[in-house]
């Protein structure tokens, strides 16, 4: 499905951009309230896991978000809970030896010094899925493709019934997919139960300056998502891509799954590397 | 449906009988017919909308839209006036003792235009019949406007007119008075057209050389027609030259066009052939960059017709159009288009009654997919069917009452996709979304009555039908559009089955001979819809139908007006009120996904919409300087469940203020220059009021749907046409067009985005894209 919109895309854009052409404007917005903001992973892998509470800004506020201090944050799975500590403003830590189990549910609760939109206690739910197989990944150069362009490409058997899966990657032990923006977040709607066989989940184009070189080393995050975590990260890169007339449906918030109108995402996944050298 | 068919049949074997066996017809004094078909005395093309006039009675009719007309009179001497913008006026002494066929070729006004004379004859009509936010255009106007690349466009130039809206900048989709752009029944010779775009929407479907006539219903759509709410675009094709082979073209700066019409064997068939291909792919290789030059992109449109005329009483048309648009590179494929073919058989039963009987293919389908060969390689594809029925009558009872009466059945099937890997090597497998088989059928009966000299009433209704039929699963939700069940059907099984009964009403009253007011009401009721939620669409935007879940849309509209006709200038002005309320409206939830998702409508929400506007239109149709300017206010409100905390917010296409300017003025017998200028608010857009971060990434907060304004958008194009020097009997005549798109230049925001600076991510900013700058154009036409 992703991949079809792309293409289209891809078609699209090639025709507009033989005309199109862009300006900076000025354009003054309204603010609209003020809401929190949540972002918090937990994983399958060593911790400390970060919980990050902040409130929304006006659009064109420069900087990073207001933070949140002094709120109660804690991670119950049904029979332990724990009490996360702000190491930073705003940035609450897992105490040290906490990790994740696949199959479990985590339950974030999280209560506030002050109220933010009419109320101090928000709560997120996350269920982490199974491990699903993944054998390895290898990376193509596509000289053709768009002035040049990288791809990585992934092998695994998929299991039957939905899955998702979330791909980030690392370049000689750098993050490359360093925002939103570039990660992958896909669905198995097209290749359920299949092998891959190599299909292409991330990109890297040469006009955007981002480079591999005969050598690195590549790693690449595959992450087992749940599919309403997946539908939000591809919805939220919607969001965030060029929008037009055609193919671009009214801009909407994306709902993550903090309780009373929280946004951002409390998200729980086993996560998995395969690395390959480029050659 | 077996039985629904019976009935209809019986319907219209019953008609067909009485009315054969000449049932007495009102009164008892002995009246005779006068009937006939009025053409283009060159060509022999059946001209639509003449007046015809009895000079001593000052009664008279139309001819319809295959140029028949028929009236019944008192026996006598009469002189009949035939008359037709463009045409010279053309008058026919009669001695009425029995019925008479009178058939009459008009003469195009000659070359000498300083001297037209503005006849009254056809602007009376207009003022006196009982019809109303319609407007006719015919080919010779629309070729005079300015066009994007020198392309004459249809749908282009009806977006000029008060009420018709652009859907975007550059795209063939309009919006009338409100409504969404699948609320337009878009007919080329009476098939639907599902998608009327090609390339992204910049050009449209309909290739003007091989177009006689075009008309648009804005509302007070006639009864014969249905299936949508907001509007009728009908087009009607040339019949064929028949009585020489003659040919028409032209060499454009992105496209040529060519056709050729003229007598088969005998002035009594006549054929037409018409294709239009567009080249700016064959320019692609002579670009420097590689991603362009390895790229196909054209499209094409192929229109041909054959009428044949077995006797008075039987005439037959076959016409057929094809169109593609396809596009190739090394990663990408896609390719879609339109079929249509209608055949068509004229028969008059008697002087009095005239029918058409029809048969109509109609498809649509599209294929999307990537090169062979690799793990991500797929193919997808989409279509649509339509089978068509129906059948039309046409009663000229006396000259104060025409009845109309018929029926239509159209069976659709949606295959809204099947998508496979393609190759060995591909990790995708077989994915087919179910397909839906429907039934819609309508029933009307109207009558156009003239009371005294003044009033003159149209009214009717509709009955119109639409059956779900099996194999189908229907799925059911919960009050949170969660999916909750699902029930199967069995192949044939008509499983849901919705009535919905459409009055329509108009009427006209002559205040003077110069002026009328108008008023109509019309209800209108759709069965089938596009899974549409961006402001002007892609062709991968799919059709489907209502369902148990889904509830037909309908829309109730009145409108009151006022006509005026200053005879001594030839402008014609009218002003037009409307309000409309339409139930059952639909719109997608925020982030919907609509392709490839079986549980489509559990995306839609319903509610109900609103419209109101005011439309000004002076026009003048002859002499040197003609053209138009039209002002429309409107406003376009919905409220739907869900959707913007269940407020009401603006219509994708509420644009309050719009102004057109269209003029041609012929500066010489050889020259003539054109020009147009529209002014527009700003579409309603959703811009953000907040900041989140996520992931690393600044993310747009919203509050209300369509709460802000995309920048007023305005525009100016121009065009000069050459001639060469006029002479009589020329054989091969031709023009040249220089044209000139947003002659100023003006930058229209197209799409606003908000980005983040590269260096600084956190800084943020808006940024519009703009599609033409200035755009130039030639255009070389010849005809012989």
């Amino acid at each position: 499905m992703k991949e079809m919109k792309k293409s289209f895309f891809l078609i699209a854009s090639f025709i507009f951009t033989l005309f199109s052409c862009t300006e900076k404007i000025d354009l003054d917005l309204d603010t609209s309230s003020v809401r929190l903001v949540v972002e918090a992973n937990l994983t399958d892998q060593p911790g400390p896991y970060l919980v990050r509470i902040a409130t929304t800004a006006p659009y064109y506020a420069e900087g990073l978000l207001p933070v949140v201090s002094e709120a109660v944050v804690t991670i119950s799975d049904g029979d332990t809970t724990v009490r996360l500590v702000e190491l930073e403003p705003g940035d609450y830590y897992t105490p040290a030896g906490y990790t994740g189990e696949p199959g479990k549910t985590y339950r974030l609760a999280i209560r506030l010094k002050e109220e933010i939109a009419g109320t101090k206690d928000y709560s997120a739910v996350a269920v982490m899925p199974q491990k699903a197989p993944t054998d390895s990944c290898n990376v193509i150069y596509e000289p053709d493709l768009f002035k040049g362009m990288w791809q990585i490409r992934w092998y695994a058997q998929d299991p039957s019934g939905p899955n998702a899966y979330l791909f980030r990657a690392y370049r000689n032990g750098q993050p490359v997919t360093d925002s939103l923006r570039r990660w992958s977040a896909i669905d198995d709607q097209f290749f359920d139960g299949n092998y891959t066989m190599g299909i292409g989940v991330l990109y890297f184009f040469k006009n955007r300056r981002q480079y591999i070189y005969e050598g690195d080393t590549i790693v690449l995050e595959v992450c087992n998502i749940t599919s309403e975590y997946q539908k939000f990260v591809m919805f939220l890169k919607d969001e965030v891509q060029s929008s037009n007339p055609l193919f671009s449906p009214p801009p909407a918030n994306v709902p993550g799954n903090i309780s009373n109108g929280g946004l951002g995402y409390f998200a729980a996944y086993p996560v998995q590397y395969v690395q390959t050298v480029c050659r | 449906m077996r039985r629904l068919i019976i009935i209809l049949l019986c319907f219209y074997l019953l008609t067909d009988i009485s009315v054969a066996t000449g049932v007495p017809v009102a009164g008892g004094e002995t009246r005779f017919k006068i009937s006939g078909y009025v053409t283009d005395k060159s060509n022999g093309e059946f001209l639509t909308g003449v007046t015809v006039l009895v000079e001593e009675t000052w009664v008279g009719t139309s001819t319809n839209v295959y140029g028949f007309y028929s009236l019944s009179l008192d026996p006598g001497d009469y002189n009949l006036r035939f008359s037709y913008i463009g045409y010279e006026m053309t008058e026919i002494k009669v001695s009425l003792k029995a019925d008479q066929t009178i058939n009459v070729g008009l003469n195009t006004k000659g070359l000498n235009l300083s001297t037209v004379e503005i006849k009254a004859d056809r602007a009376t009509e207009q003022l006196k019949s009982p019809e109303m936010s319609t407007i006719r255009m015919n080919v010779k106007t629309i070729r005079q406007i300015p066009a994007l690349m020198g392309e004459v466009d249809i749908i282009k130039a009806l977006q000029l007119l008060p009420g018709v809206q652009s859907a975007s900048e550059g795209t063939s989709g309009f919006s009338v008075r409100g409504g969404g752009l699948d609320q337009n029944l878009i007919l080329l010779d009476e098939a639907t057209v599902y998608n009327a775009s090609h390339f992204m929407g910049f050009f449209s479907v309909f290739n003007n050389d091989a177009v006689k006539d075009v008309q648009i219903y804005k509302g007070d759509i006639p009864v014969s027609y249905g299936g949508r709410l907001a509007s009728l675009l009908d087009v009607r094709m040339k019949d064929g030259n028949n009585k020489k082979l003659s040919g028409t073209g032209g060499i454009g700066t992105i496209a040529s066009r060519f056709t050729l019409e003229g007598p088969l064997g005998s002035e009594n068939t006549t054929f037409i052939v018409s294709g239009r291909r567009t080249y700016a792919d064959l320019f692609l290789p002579l670009s420097t960059d590689k991603n362009i030059r390895n790229n196909t992109l054209y499209f094409y449109d192929f229109n041909a017709k054959i009428t044949h005329k077995i006797d008075d009483n039987n005439r037959i048309f076959i016409s057929g159009y094809m169109g593609r648009d396809v596009f190739d590179n090394q990663y990408a494929y896609m390719d879609f288009g339109n079929q249509t073919i209608t055949g068509r058989w004229n028969h008059l039963f008697s002087k009095s009654l005239f029918n058409n009987l029809t048969l109509i293919y109609s498809a649509y389908d599209y294929a999307i997919g990537t090169p062979e060969g690799e793990a991500n390689s797929f193919i997808w594809k989409s279509e649509m069917r339509d089978l068509n029925l129906k059948s039309d009558f046409t009663w000229f009872l006396n000259p104060d009452n025409m009845l109309k009466f018929g029926f239509s059945t159209v069976y659709h099937e949606f295959n809204p996709g099947r998508a496979k890997g393609l190759g060995e090597e591909s990790a995708f497998k077989e994915l087919n979304m179910p397909s839906a088989y429907s039934l819609e059928s309508g029933l009307y009966a109207g009558n156009e009555q003239k009371i005294g000299a003044r009033l003159a009433l149209r009214y009717g209704v509709r009955l119109s039908v639409f059956q779900n039929i099996g194999p189908s699963t229907v799925y059911t939700f919960d009050d949170g559009y969660k999916l909750a069940d699902s029930v199967k059907y069995g192949s044939g099984d008509f499983y849901k089955t919705y009535f919905r009964l459409e009055p329509r009403f108009s009427a006209t009253y002559s205040l003077t001979e110069s002026s009328s007011l108008k008023m109509s009401f019309s209800r209108t009721a759709q069965y089938i819809q596009l899974a549409q939620n961006s402001t002007a669409g892609t062709p991968l935007d799919v059709w489907f139908p209502v369902s148990p879940n889904l509830e037909p849309q309908t829309s109730d509209m009145v409108a009151a007006g006022y006509f005026h006709n200053f005879k001594s200038t030839g402008v014609e002005f009218s002003v037009e009120a409307y309000y409309k309320r339409m139930e059952n409206t639909i719109d997608f939830c925020d982030n919907a996904e609509l392709i490839f998702n079986r549980y489509l409508e559990g995306e839609v929400r319903t509610g109900h919409s609103w419209a109101y506007g005011l439309e000004l239109l002076f026009r003048k149709n002859e002499g040197r300087l003609n053209g138009w300017l039209g002002y429309t206010y409107s406003v376009a409100r919905r409220k739907i469940e869900t959707i913007n905390n269940n407020e009401p917010y603006a219509a994708p296409y509420d644009k309050p203020h719009n102004i057109t300017a269209v003029v041609n003025y012929e500066v010489s017998p050889r020259v003539t220059i054109s020009a147009n200028w529209v002014y527009t608010t700003g579409a309603p857009v959703t811009f953000p009021t907040a900041r989140a971060i996520y992931g690393n990434q600044v993310v747009p907060v919203y509050s209300g749907r369509n709460a802000y304004r995309m920048p007023d958008y305005h525009r100016l194009d121009l065009s000069l046409t050459l001639k060469p020097k006029p002479r009589e009997n020329r054989k091969f005549d031709y023009d040249i067009n220089f044209s000139l798109y947003n002659a100023y230049g003006r930058k229209n925001a197209w799409a606003i985005n908000f980005k983040q600076e590269k260096e600084r991510p956190l800084v943020t900013y808006a940024e519009m894209t703009y599609l033409f700058g200035v755009v130039p154009a030639v255009t070389f036409n010849f005809k012989f």
